[in-house]
């Protein structure tokens, strides 16, 4: 008797198949407003190093 | 270990926005990812965090959902999309605390292979002024990755 085992095979998250809806209102929003702090803070720590990787 | 991602996802035409809904303990959350343009060119802020009343959004929202690996598996399906259009464009991101820095640093770490395949990951580390290749257990303090082929 032949045994069948179904083996799943994660596809990863990469790789995973999603749906993806262009919604219009969210091209509406003004980003910049959104977390200036955060923004800031990420320039800060940009304006410490050197410079991108190669 | 690995975590599937949301499979609903939302996005602007310019795919400066991303959003998509957290389902677990607490109901339905919706998460948003924005993409910021920093002052150094070429160079991307990924910010995340939650839509509360309001449409409020709130980097610091704790929602306690149950799915976190599967949320941060999101995210990082949004970066793959984002950085499918953009292949050129660096990311940079940090965890709008120290917890969720290290929680980050935990995820690109268990999924680092293949994580690894499409992107260069860079890390800052305190004392330091010039990113290093990501090696696992690396006190970070921001992440910074880009495709690697395009």
């Amino acid at each position: 008797m032949i045994m069948k085992k179904r083996i799943r095979i994660s596809k990863g998250i990469l790789n995973a198949k999603v749906t993806l809806t262009i919604d219009k209102e969210l091209s509406k929003i003004d980003v910049k407003t959104l977390a200036p702090e955060k923004l800031a803070e990420a320039n800060r720590r940009l304006d410490r190093m050197k410079s991108l990787p190669k | 270990m690995r975590h599937e991602p949301y499979t609903n996802l939302k996005a602007s035409e310019d795919f400066q926005v991303f959003e998509f809904e957290s389902v677990g303990l607490h109901g339905a959350i919706r998460k948003r990812i924005i993409f910021l343009p920093t002052k150094k060119s070429g160079v991307y802020s990924l910010v995340f965090g939650d839509i509360g009343e309001n449409s409020a959004f709130d980097i610091y929202a704790t929602s306690d959902n149950g799915d976190h690996n599967k949320v941060l598996a999101t995210v990082a399906k949004a970066v793959e999309i984002y950085t499918s259009r953009y292949p050129k464009r660096w990311i940079h991101f940090s965890g709008s605390t120290r917890e969720r820095t290290r929680l980050y640093r935990m995820a690109i770490s268990i999924n680092l292979g293949e994580l690894s395949e499409k992107f260069e990951i860079y890390a800052e580390v305190s004392g330091r002024n010039e990113f290093q290749a990501f090696k696992k257990s690396m006190p970070v303090e921001a992440f910074l990755i880009r495709r690697k082929k395009f």
